[in-house]
């Protein structure tokens, strides 16, 4: 088994380092992504689950105005 | 201009899995009270195994996770999920398979958990047959997931969306990991996972089960229906753009908290909590971006139950995640865990949490299903103050209990001995907040009955409204101005795939960063040389112990504090679960822990024990095994096991498969032997005898290397070279004495009674004497035992020292009177003729001796 074949492996530390790194960038990517978002497609996003495309006016009030 | 298109969005569907979601909901919840009531009324499972708190406990949480939750989920996501991609599902055909591929699952959990099929691993109990069907149908949901968001007709993927991805994956991926099994039979399987191991992946899945299926889904269902229902968008959409990723990445990792202090190694269990803290950051940021959704709109939670229900959902979704990063702390944890403060934890999430949503999401979803009102606000509003009621009489009994058992269990007394060495003083402590649970509970199921009526008779009112005719544009017609996307159309199919990769990507890092060098580096897990293989007939015992459900309320791990030390034994070592497959650490302390029972009672008290707990630990909660001694051990498939293990590494030699049999036979004569010179007639083919072969040998294995204390310096028949080493006079020192009785309540009181009245062992505190009436016989008979009639040999386990507390403290008993007096057998002494009450009253004592 592969299990029988690594007695060790040398330098185990740099695993979570490189998860540290890798989350690091994943999260300052997507908070740089989200940040920089435009205020009419912020809008628009929100405002989907409130405009389904279903014939149910009494659920849908106007979408609200940028603030 | 583009075409507007026509379609119906399918609302039979999210109807059929509404009403799934109510009726599992009242099973599932209905056999936790009943599961809640055998705390403490053992009694209550009228003696059928089928009924016992150790496989009805399984089946709660599995009602309610995946056939309450689950179902919900579906609901959720299946209305949500058209109306966000303005399409109808991709196909009816899988959306029928999904929903009846679900419920069938559901019935066969039910019946197999009931039957003692189980793989012992929480949450993930079912067989591998089961195991397979879910995968199935699994498979069928996300088919059917992606196959709509692929048609979908509004380019972009609301954040609901991202997390029902999520949810898909990820179980995916969890749930094959985690049950990879080698079959025995179509209802028998090893886990091809052994110890620590085991215990890595189990809590990896086990924690993100939570995570992926009773968090992220219904997270997207709050970013949906909370929006709707308050009608305003979301307060802030970038931050829940931010909540979705970190919470993804981050959760993935935290599984290990729920292993701190085990044998784990201390570079995982660091990483548990480090990520498990970490998590506080984008739980946090859900949590206030669904309240303050509802920023201006609070006179709207005043008048309508569904916002009531969701506020009240969102509060404890963020009291929840704050509670599980502080239990990862390990000083925290180290008082927490095995006790009920974990359960009540788990309780605020999911009757808050997980069960407020889905009570708002019904009584939003209905009416408009069936086109008309709510039946009754009012009741809905009952409804509300009933279950929040419910709620808290549940968690805050329990979290008392949690805290009261944590902190008794390790507490010291002057001496420096445990203050409460008997589990059940710790145990009496904390009934009366199991009783009181029962009570929140049931105030909480009575809301689920009020809103199940009033969903009937709300149906009952309108009509279902089974397609939703609606229109939106197509949407590759729709010419692409956004210029931060490419005019490359055939993006916009791919993007779900590149994200369903992504997310991917992101859960399956934690995973193999935490458990490739767990199955791959030796070092992680030092092996112990004495440590063997379950013989065939332990094994078949520790199958037994599977199929109880055992690991429910026993745990196998002595974590490394003194408070454990000396109440169980030595701690626990990663080399001693090397052939456990599965491992059964447990994640509860009902009862004591069981990792270094062994050797520590005769057989004969174990046969007690399990015929009737009470006689061996009165006012036990343990409920009655008389199906084991009925029972004749089924061993039929053992050649089968121990093939099934070899191929998985276990080092059985070859003709072990062949030879089991006679083995077993060898050993269960042995052990009937045993307790019939304990005056029990029972057969050697019984299962209870696989079960003591299984119990006597628990932590055993290390005592092998490990050097006696005392040198067995006199083995000649008079051990007068050891027993000198013993005053020959009792001690009537305080602190020896109170040594002796803290012994005492650790090892003599089952046999011998708490006041030394007798029950498997005779009256201590009579003038009547077995084997001498000096003191010096009672040094010899503790140290050297009488193994024919049950008795332990104690020297070597307990110190000279330890001997002679334990033998004062006995001797001090003598003259004592128990509360039920065993007969005196022996022969009367007149050593103590003086300092003994008259002959009359000593008689009275003794009624029903013929001397």
């Amino acid at each position: 088994m592969i299990r029988n074949a690594l007695e060790h492996i040398q330098g185990i530390a740099i695993l979570p380092i490189i998860g540290l790194l890798l989350f690091f960038a994943v999260f300052t990517g997507m908070l740089i992504w989200a940040i920089r978002m435009r205020k009419p497609y912020i809008d628009h996003m929100g405002n989907l689950p409130l405009n389904d495309g279903s014939e149910t006016p009494s659920d849908v009030p106007p979408p609200s105005k940028p603030l | 201009m583009s075409t507007i298109e026509h379609f119906n969005y399918d609302n039979r569907i999210v109807r059929d899995f509404c009403i799934a979601t109510v009726l599992w909901g009242i099973v599932g919840m209905l056999v936790g009270i009943v599961a809640a009531l055998q705390m403490f009324w053992p009694a209550a499972n009228f003696d059928i195994a089928e009924l016992t708190f150790g496989r009805v406990r399984p089946l709660h949480t599995n009602a309610v996770i995946f056939a309450f939750v689950g179902n919900g989920m579906f609901a959720g996501i299946y209305y949500s999920l058209q109306r966000l991609c303005k399409a109808r599902m991709y196909s009816d055909l899988l959306s029928k398979i999904n929903f009846w591929g679900w419920q069938g699952i559901i019935v066969a959990a039910a019946v197999t958990l009931l039957l003692g099929f189980t793989s012992s691993k929480e949450y993930a109990e079912l067989e591998w047959p089961i195991d397979i069907a879910i995968t199935l149908v699994w498979v069928a949901f996300t088919i059917n997931l992606l196959g709509t968001i692929f048609k979908r007709r509004e380019r972009h993927m609301y954040v609901a969306i991202w997390f029902y991805i999520a949810t898909a994956v990820t179980v995916a991926m969890l749930h094959i990991v985690n049950s990879l099994a080698i079959p025995v039979s179509f209802w028998k399987s090893y886990s091809i996972y052994a110890g620590v191991q085991d215990a890595l992946v189990q809590w990896w899945y086990g924690h993100n089960a939570v995570a992926f299926f009773l968090t992220t889904p219904y997270l997207g269902l709050m970013y949906y229906f909370l929006p709707k229902a308050a009608g305003r968008p979301v307060y802030s959409y970038r931050l829940s753009i931010i909540h979705f990723w970190a919470l993804i990445f981050i959760y993935i990792w935290a599984g290990p908290h729920h292993l701190l202090y085990s044998t784990l190694p201390d570079w995982a269990q660091s990483l548990g909590t480090i990520f498990s803290i970490m998590l506080i950051a984008p739980s946090w940021g859900g949590m206030l971006n669904g309240l303050l959704t509802l920023r201006g709109a609070w006179d709207k939670v005043r008048r309508d139950p569904v916002l009531k229900f969701f506020v009240v959902a969102v509060t404890a979704y963020g009291m929840a995640t704050l509670e599980g990063p502080l239990l990862s702390i390990k000083s925290v944890n180290a008082l927490a865990h095995f006790t009920d403060w974990v359960i009540a934890h788990v309780h605020t999430g999911a009757l808050g949490w997980n069960g407020f949503l889905t009570f708002g999401m019904l009584y939003w979803l209905i009416p408009r299903l069936y086109k008309t009102e709510l039946w009754s606000t009012k009741l809905a509003t009952y409804h509300f103050w009933i279950g929040l009621l419910g709620m808290l009489f549940y968690v805050v009994p329990i979290y008392w209990a949690g805290v009261v058992q944590g902190l008794m269990s390790k507490e010291f007394n002057a001496e420096g001995f445990l203050q409460y060495p008997n589990f059940m003083e710790i145990i009496t402590q904390i009934i009366p907040m199991w009783k009181m649970r029962v009570v929140g509970g049931s105030l909480y199921f009575v809301g689920v009955l009020l809103m199940a009526y009033n969903l009937i008779r709300t149906a009952k009112a309108g009509t279902l409204e089974a397609d939703t005719p609606a229109q939106a544009p197509a949407l590759k017609a729709v010419p692409i101005v956004d210029e931060a996307h490419s005019s490359r159309h055939r993006i916009l199919e791919r993007k779900p795939l590149i994200f369903t990769v992504l997310t991917l990507v992101a859960v399956a890092i934690g995973g193999i960063v935490e458990m490739v060098p767990m199955w791959v580096i030796r070092s992680n897990i030092p092996t112990i040389e004495s440590v063997q293989p379950y013989t065939p007939l332990e094994l078949a015992g520790r199958d037994i112990y599977i199929r109880e459900g055992c690991v429910g309320c026993h745990s196998q791990l002595v974590r490394p504090f003194r408070s454990e030390t000396e109440r169980y034994g030595p701690y626990s070592k990663s080399g001693e679960y090397v052939y456990d497959h599965p491992f059964l650490w447990g994640s509860k302390r009902t009862g004591p822990d069981l990792q270094r029972i062994g050797g520590k009672y005769p057989d004969a008290w174990h046969y007690r024990h399990m015929e009737d707990p009470q006689s061996t630990s009165p006012g036990s909660t343990m409920p009655r095994y008389p199906w084991l001694i009925r029972n004749q051990l089924d061993t039929s498939l053992i050649s089968k096991k121990i093939s099934a293990l070899r191929k998985l590494g276990v080092p059985y030699p070859e003709e072990m498969v062949n030879e089991a049999h006679a083995d077993m036979r060898w050993q269960a004569q042995a052990i009937a032997d045993n307790l019939e010179r304990a005056m029990i007639k029972v057969e050697p083919d019984r299962e209870i005898i696989a079960l003591i072969a299984y119990l006597q040998r628990l932590g055993t294995d290390i005592r092998k290397v490990a050097p006696p204390p005392v040198a067995p310096a006199a083995e000649d028949e008079t051990g007068q070279d050891a027993a000198s080493a013993y005053p020959d006079q009792p001690s009537d020192d305080t602190q020896i004495l109170a040594r002796g009785q803290q012994l005492w309540m650790q090892n003599c009181m089952v046999c011998h009674m708490p006041d030394g009245g007798g029950s498997i062992g005779p009256n201590m505190t009579d003038y009547y004497f077995i084997h001498g009436d000096t003191y010096a016989d009672m040094i010899r008979v503790v140290r050297q035992g009488v193994p024919e009639k049950g008795m332990i040999p104690w020297e070597g386990v307990l110190s000279p020292a330890d001997i002679h507390a334990v033998a004062s403290y006995s001797w001090s008993l003598i003259g004592t009177t128990p509360a039920n007096p065993k007969p005196p057998e022996g022969t009367r002494s007149t050593r103590f003729d003086e300092d003994a009450p008259p002959e009359g009253v000593a008689e009275a004592d003794h009624e029903g001796e013929a001397s």
